[in-house]
């Protein structure tokens, strides 16, 4: 569930970057969740070519997904179905991280491979032919059949590498649980029964991972190997086979460029962003060593499945530390004191001896970094002795205890807990002991799960004062053309608020996406 | 005659309150002389308390007598400067009735930490600044090296505890500053015997982070609930952010 702040962000976010009609339409999906076109219709009362046209820019840009369920008819009546459309909370706010996406891609693959990632991130979804003839409608020349296969090569990186992926399908059918229960194995009916139906469509959207980064010249054998690395069950891959066998591999590869939709994979940009965020948190703790160990042993890992934790061998971790700038000269020695000073924990499989780092437990770090230095600011040194004692303990403590253990006086104390309660960063409990009279005690703790809630609230509704202010300012610049100092002053001033948003984005992810 | 057994009765009859109340009282005390039946019962209560003193409901549910009668007792006791009234550090809004002669406990007093009846911050911080520097040079430091120190320095009247001592290192412990850790005897322990217990200042401990919220106005704001777009308070006029950017 987002919150309030969320999605006015959300919908502020749209507005800005596709106008007030689209931004509306958002809106209306992210407050009232999936609707008909009808309803979207009804409820913001557009007229349904502005609707339409509004839903199409939102589906180009993977904001909203479509899909299909059956329309209640009478009994014998033909099915028909019924078009719904739902908001894509998370890969609306990917749109603040655009200038973060491309970053990662230049500094991984160099500036062609940016200059394509930009194009997608423009316009959603392209078919490699449309972005060629970007590139080249950009440099003011025609594409000669040589750049074209380099800017092909290029864009073949860029898929292998998962940063660009084929577009999921547009409008997947969803039919209703009671059929599936009938039809499918009482495993698969249960697993039904406890998803909804927006995530039902979700993952009836999603392509099978060989098709998600098949690039357009990739190879049979190519694919196969894909296909063992991805573990996925190759069936489809054979009928797809069977079917491309037919056809010669240029032909296929001219199909797929002129074909085949293109768009950005948000999911990769997310595992390069908690990966960078976790070296930096060990490096701030350990030094640059354990940053590049790290970094080493993210892209090395091997435990595909589960995106908490990294698994990787010491052999597998020394290749990509050599590869590193600051790791030629680190020995095997020192790598393994580095992992276990990042507490890596040691098993043992057929492949080998396995280390696995807990990236959550490093995500928890952060974020329990972000909310001390917050309650440290906000309420003060003696504030954040108990708010990180609070926190350590994990269960309910007494007020004279706090104060005890602590060292506070008993007042002070007392008057924090108070503040810290109303806040929201505590929890507080009454408990009533029957003696020579009765006594009320007041009991303490951090409720981890839902200060994260409330604080990545005040993050939403801190980023969008972030993003209301710059377009203020921008207004302001406009109006003051002809003062050349006053304009300096407010352009330094949208410099300071750009930057303070994008690194807010960085927390937000921590809180929302990591 | 009569009034001796009169007044053992009344003495029988208060230990045997006290004692109903978990107030045990000793065999002989001595009375002083020319109080009534009710100032003596009183008395010998508060007196058998000794340094813990106790509050006025607590001598009505131990006596029973009227308000105004106990009330109009503790006066005359407290006139004869047979008992005095101390505050108690635990709870600032109970009168503590004392033997006029006693000295608060520790436990009403409230502790090392507490002079005249309030919590001595400045006290507890330059004793934990202390501790801390010490711990910082000497490497790994021990109970006794930081008390040997401190009663160098001369920061207590009276020389510190070891109990005190105790107390500052658990908060330091909390506060995620120094750890605990045995003597291994090499090293930074060579000087420290095998197994006996030192601190020191923990490896990793950096600077508090400056996290993202807390740089940013919106964070710290104290009318970020009354914060809309188009409020009266909205971030077009937010003060705030004016001194923030310098506009």
């Amino acid at each position: 569930m987002v919150s309030q702040h969320g999605l006015r962000l959300a919908a502020g976010l749209i507005t800005s970057h596709f106008g007030d009609l689209v931004g509306k339409v958002c809106e209306c999906l992210l407050r009232r969740g999936t609707l008909s076109l009808h309803e979207i219709i009804r409820f913001t009362e557009l007229s349904s070519s502005q609707v339409k046209n509004c839903l199409l820019v939102l589906i180009q840009h993977s904001c909203v997904q479509a899909f299909s369920v059956p329309r209640p008819v009478a009994s014998g009546a033909e099915i028909r179905t019924l078009t719904q459309y739902m908001a894509l909370f998370d890969n609306i706010l990917h749109r603040l991280r655009f200038s973060k996406f491309l970053s990662i891609v230049q500094a991984d693959l160099g500036l062609q491979c940016r200059n394509l990632l930009e194009g997608l991130l423009q316009h959603g979804r392209l078919t490699f032919e449309q972005l060629a003839e970007r590139e080249a409608s950009s440099k003011g020349f025609e594409g000669s059949t040589s750049s074209q296969h380099t800017l092909r090569a290029e864009f073949d990186r860029l898929v292998h590498a998962h940063y660009v992926e084929r577009c999921p399908r547009p409008e997947p059918f969803i039919s209703p649980p009671e059929e599936d229960k009938l039809t499918s194995t009482k495993r698969r009916g249960a697993k039904a029964v406890n998803l909804s139906v927006e995530e039902l469509a979700m993952i009836g959207a999603a392509l099978p991972v060989i098709e998600r980064f098949s690039a357009i010249g990739s190879t049979e054998e190519e694919e196969e190997e894909e296909s063992k690395t991805s573990g996925h069950n190759s069936f489809t891959v054979g009928d797809k086979r069977k079917h491309e066998a037919l056809i010669d591999k240029e032909t296929q590869a001219v199909i797929v460029e002129s074909g085949v939709l293109w768009r950005v994979n948000f999911e990769k940009f997310v595992y390069c962003l908690k990966k960078k965020a976790c070296a930096a948190n060990v490096r701030s703790r350990y030094g640059l060593d354990a940053g590049i160990v790290l970094e080493a042993m993210v892209e090395s890992n091997t435990s595909k499945g589960n995106k908490n934790s990294v698994q990787s061998s010491i052999e597998n971790i020394i290749e990509a530390v050599r590869g590193k700038p600051g790791g030629i000269g680190m020995t095997m020695e020192h790598v393994r004191v580095v992992l276990e000073k990042l507490g890596s924990s040691i098993s043992s499989k057929e492949s080998g001896v396995l280390y696995e780092i807990d990236l959550k437990a490093i995500i928890k770090i952060c974020q329990t970094e972000e909310v001390e230095a917050l309650v440290l600011k906000k309420y003060g040194e003696v504030a954040h002795r108990i708010f990180r004692f609070l926190a350590k303990q994990g269960v309910v403590q007494e007020t004279d205890h706090i104060s005890d253990v602590t060292l506070i006086e008993k007042k002070t104390t007392q008057g924090i807990l108070l503040k810290l309660w109303k806040d929201e960063f505590l929890e507080m409990k009454k408990a009533i002991a029957q003696g020579s009279g009765t006594t009320q005690h007041f009991l303490w703790r951090v409720n981890w799960d839902e200060l994260c809630v409330h604080i990545l609230d005040d993050m939403y509704h801190a980023a969008l004062n972030l993003s209301q202010k710059i377009a203020h300012i921008l207004e302001q610049e406009q109006e003051a053309l002809q003062d050349k100092a006053k304009r300096q002053r407010l352009q330094k001033g949208r410099l300071i608020l750009e930057s303070s948003l994008l690194k807010l984005d960085d927390a937000l992810m921590l809180f929302h996406d990591f | 005659m009569a009034s001796k057994s009169k007044s053992k009765s009344a003495a029988a009859a208060a230990a045997a309150a006290a004692t109903t109340t978990g107030l045990a009282l000793p065999q002989k005390r001595s009375q002083p002389p020319g109080l009534n039946e009710n100032e003596k019962k009183i008395y010998m209560l508060i007196k058998n308390r000794e340094g813990m003193g106790i509050s006025q409901p607590d001598i009505r549910s131990a006596i029973n007598l009227d308000i105004r009668t106990l009330y109009k007792a503790l006066e005359s006791l407290q006139a004869k400067q047979l008992i005095k009234t101390v505050n108690s550090a635990r709870n600032k809004r109970a009168k503590i009735y004392m033997d006029f002669q006693c000295q608060p406990s520790a436990e009403l007093s409230g502790g090392h930490w507490f002079t005249n009846g309030e919590f001595d911050e400045g006290l507890v911080a330059a004793v934990r600044q202390s501790c801390l520097t010490l711990i910082k040079t000497l490497g790994v430091a021990t109970v006794d090296d930081l008390i040997s120190s401190i009663n160098k320095c001369n920061i207590f009247v009276g020389g510190i505890t070891e109990a005190q001592i105790d107390d500052i290192l658990q908060s330091l412990k909390v506060d995620g500053v120094v750890e605990e850790l045995k003597s291994s005897g090499v090293g930074d322990f060579s000087r420290v015997p095998v197994g006996k217990l030192c601190y020191r200042i923990l490896p990793d401990k950096k600077e508090p982070l400056t996290g993202v919220m807390a740089s940013i106005p919106c964070g710290v704001c104290p009318r970020i609930s009354e914060c809309t777009p188009d409020g009266i308070i909205s971030p077009d006029n937010c003060v705030y952010y004016q001194a923030w950017l310098g506009f």
